[in-house]
């Protein structure tokens, strides 16, 4: 009886999970009917290319991205802050990027990732004492060829040198200077992008680099290089289509058709583009490059050519031309080209060369000194700017924006209304900033708990 | 002490102006060489002499200038450094204040209980991320926000299981210290933060506080769960 | 999304070398960096990048190699040929002890494991 009470509920159950098959295979075929998603590798989207399931408002970012580009400096403070370059430069005031300055700016790349700008509307930067030596730089740059222009910024970690080169890319577009701006060089060595062999002119082009790079020039520098011109006429190639640009096509025009077919076989089109902008004397131009001293760091790049050997930076094209530039074998008719150190590659011989700082030792190796980038540096005169660590005054200045943007809680800042409490506070935070160090002076007002 | 073995460290060259350095130098090349047993013992007198001499100048050095007051002008000496007076007046005015507490006792808590392996300063960070993100997200003071969180989300009693010693339990409601409440709160923002979505646990944590800060969260419905059964089990507390 | 090259699938997220040498028997980090040199490849290409051409490139690249069978087969034969002439290494295989001299107090997990005439791998 026991097994007869079983096998009816097991044919009972059958009965059940046949019934409830049949509307959801209609489901089913409902689901395949829609259109297939494209499968992806975005994290938002859920894996499978199915729309994801995660609690609302929960973000799938690390730290990093969440805090740096998620538009968090909407709900900061309004503080009024002049613009940079608003009036004439002073030192020890803090200014904002501003309007079309800013949107520029953030085209080129100028605003850094852990910089802390969501702390306030507009990102903030303090007019410091290289800060004038850059404005006198660019103002004397705009006047002469860019070979005579050549400016090396170094200094520690922290301490101030890519805010001082999106200073610099400010105070160039206020002149209606062009901006070329490479703010990782790490990326052109580190095998990230890929890479062609031009045989002609049997350099290796790295064409999503550059497409990626022309992007951030159009955008940064629209009115300018809608108001050039081509200089001559030009023919470009792509899948079998043939385009000209006759001599009233502006640069922005045929770098934007021209941008797309950059990994066509043996093509000039970059070289073109440069050469149009060192032709012309309508705009300052000004090439910037950060992290430069990774040419110093390892000459040899992640790249490796078809006898699976290591291929040397100067073999790249954009960097071949970049030592051109700032040796003086290339030049803009005006403008100039400035270079940023990054603590984080080693003080080899070649970036003691580089910073003038000693004389090459013969017989030694050529990660400890390259000849390439050294001899360019023994020959050249290129000033240097090193960017010393923030004075008290200056970090009196940032710290009352701090407290006028309430970054620093109210309940803290209601103790420092009195001055001589203040004071004691800038002594504080100016040991805690490692003696005046941008970064961590940053870092002991926002990650201090 | 170090200072004494300094002085006696000193004292050959005292002795080196006393005694003609030849002769000091023959005497210990002799006490190398094999020697008869006459000679031995009389070097090795010699030897002890010139020690118990030693240590008898390095005495009367010290007594002459007691350890301390030869430190102080040493240091003096070296750094070259004087307190100003307004920085002695400074230091008279604070001798008396209070030494403010390093830490807020209730971050700590959390940094702790955050705390995986003895990785203290890891814990840290994380706190200090997830806290840069509520206030990135609400604009307050963050520790401020953290402590309303705890303190709203803490219950204030729970039910133990007592044995009676028959073969039925008493479920009595219990109320709870103030770091027992706290615990608790914290434990649930920390499991419903690993429930969130970022591959970071800083983004989590952040998020969780906000939403906990917010009224959402579920640690609400868990700190509801054991009120209920507190009040359910009421009967059961025995008031003396 | 997982390509196949060979008859194997590789994740789509990796890059193109670790796939390879993940993997094939008888390819590691090395010998795939060098197919992905004489390729053309850059070094963070991923697997998913790779066009119709270039997997048959890598196929072809390959097949060209001792890989997979044929090598665990050469392996096997290498064996089977020192325990056909009655090597001591031969021996010790048969036996599934280490071959070069270690010790056999202990610690014999990987010998044990591995060292038979059908190897495994």
């Amino acid at each position: 009886m026991l097994r007869a009470q079983i096998t009816r509920n097991v044919s009972l159950l059958h009965a059940r999970a046949f019934q409830t098959a049949t509307p959801l295979s209609k489901g089913a075929a409902k689901v395949v009917a829609t259109k297939k998603r494209k499968q992806t590798f975005n994290p938002s989207k859920g894996k499978s290319g199915e729309k994801a399931t995660r609690a609302a408002g929960s973000s799938v970012k690390g730290f990093v991205h969440e805090v740096s580009f998620t538009g968090y400096n909407k709900g900061a403070e309004n503080i009024a802050i002049a613009a940079l370059g608003a009036g004439a430069l002073q030192k020890g005031t803090v200014c904002a990027f501003e309007g079309a300055t800013r949107r520029d700016l953030a085209h080129f790349g100028s605003f850094h990732k852990l910089q802390y700008h969501e702390l306030f509307k507009n990102p903030i930067s303090l007019v410091r004492d290289e800060t004038l030596q850059v404005d006198a730089y660019v103002q004397k740059a705009v006047t002469s060829p860019s070979s005579e222009n050549v400016l090396l910024v170094s200094g520690k970690g922290g301490a101030g040198k890519t805010s001082l080169l999106a200073q610099a890319h400010a105070l160039a577009l206020q002149r209606a200077a062009i901006v070329l701006p490479i703010n990782n060089a790490d990326s052109l060595v580190d095998g990230s992008n890929d890479f062609l062999l031009n045989t002609e002119t049997g350099r290796y082009q790295q064409p999503m680099f550059v497409k990626n790079f022309l992007h951030k020039i159009l955008c940064g520098n629209k009115a300018a290089l809608q108001a050039l011109k081509l200089s001559q006429e030009y023919v470009s190639h792509y899948k079998g289509k043939q385009t000209k640009y006759d001599a009233q096509t502006s640069l922005y025009d045929y770098i934007k058709s021209v941008r797309t077919s950059l990994d066509t076989k043996n093509n000039a089109y970059f070289a073109t583009i440069i050469a149009e902008l060192a032709k012309q004397d309508q705009f300052p131009v000004f090439f910037t490059v950060d992290k430069f001293s990774t040419f110093t760091h390892n000459p040899y790049t992640q790249y490796r050519n078809t006898e699976n050997a290591p291929i040397h930076f100067s073999d790249f094209e954009l960097p071949a031309l970049l030592l051109d530039f700032v040796s003086g074998a290339q030049s803009f008719k005006r403008g100039g080209v400035i270079l940023a150190t990054s603590d984080v590659h080693k003080r080899n011989d070649t970036f003691r060369v580089m910073l003038g700082e000693m004389q090459p030792r013969p017989y030694v190796s050529v990660e400890e000194y390259d000849p390439t980038v050294g001899q360019v540096f023994l020959q050249k005169k290129v000033q240097r700017l090193a960017v010393a660590p923030l004075d008290l005054a200056e970090i009196r200045a940032l710290t009352q924006t701090f407290i006028a943007a309430k970054v620093i809680p109210e309940k803290e800042a209601e103790k420092l209304e009195d001055e001589e409490a203040f004071a004691s506070y800038v002594k504080q935070k100016y040991v805690l900033s490692g003696n005046g160090n941008f970064r961590e002076l940053l870092k002991s007002v926002v990650l201090f708990y | 002490m170090s200072l004494f073995f300094k002085s006696v460290r000193l004292l050959p060259l005292v002795r080196v102006t006393q005694v003609p350095a030849r002769a000091v130098f023959a005497a210990r090349f002799q006490s190398i060489q094999p020697l008869k047993a006459e000679a031995k013992v009389e070097t090795l007198e010699q030897e002890y002499d010139r020690w118990i001499a030693d240590v008898k100048a390095a005495r009367e050095i010290v007594q002459a200038n007691p350890p301390g007051l030869m430190e102080n002008e040493r240091l003096e000496e070296a750094v070259g450094w004087k307190p100003s007076e307004a920085q002695l007046e400074e230091f008279e005015k604070v001798r008396e204040l209070p030494i403010p507490a390093r830490d807020d006792p209730v971050i700590t808590h959390v940094t702790n209980m955050i705390m995986k392996n003895g990785k203290k300063a890891l814990a840290e960070k994380i706190l200090s991320r997830a806290l840069y993100m509520v206030y990135l997200k609400l604009r307050k003071d963050p520790v401020e926000v953290l402590k309303k969180c705890i303190e709203d989300l803490a219950p204030l009693m729970v039910v133990k299981s007592f044995k009676t010693g028959f073969a039925k339990k008493l479920n009595v409601p219990v109320p709870l210290k103030k770091r027992q409440r706290q615990r608790l709160a914290i434990s649930w923002i920390l499991e419903g933060a690993v429930k969130r979505n970022s591959h970071e646990y800083a983004v989590k944590l952040g998020e969780e506080i906000v939403a906990v800060s917010q009224g959402r969260g579920s640690g609400y419905d868990k700190r509801t769960l054991i009120h209920k059964s507190s009040i359910s089990h009421r009967s059961y507390i025995k008031l003396r | 999304m997982a390509i196949h090259i060979l008859g194997k699938a590789i994740k789509g997220k990796k890059p193109i070398h670790l796939g390879l040498a993940s993997t094939f028997y008888g390819i590691g980090v090395g010998t795939a960096q060098k197919i992905c040199a004489k390729l053309g490849f850059y070094p963070q290409m991923q697997i998913h990048q790779l066009s119709e051409n270039q997997i048959l490139n890598i196929t072809k690249e390959l097949s060209g190699m001792t890989i997979e069978k044929q090598l665990l087969e050469e392996t096997r034969s290498n064996i089977k040929m020192k325990k056909d002439i009655g090597s001591y290494a031969g021996m010790r295989h048969a036996m599934g002890l280490p071959v070069r001299g270690q010790k056999t107090k202990n610690n014999i997990a990987t010998a044990r494991k591995l060292n038979r005439i059908n190897r495994k791998q």
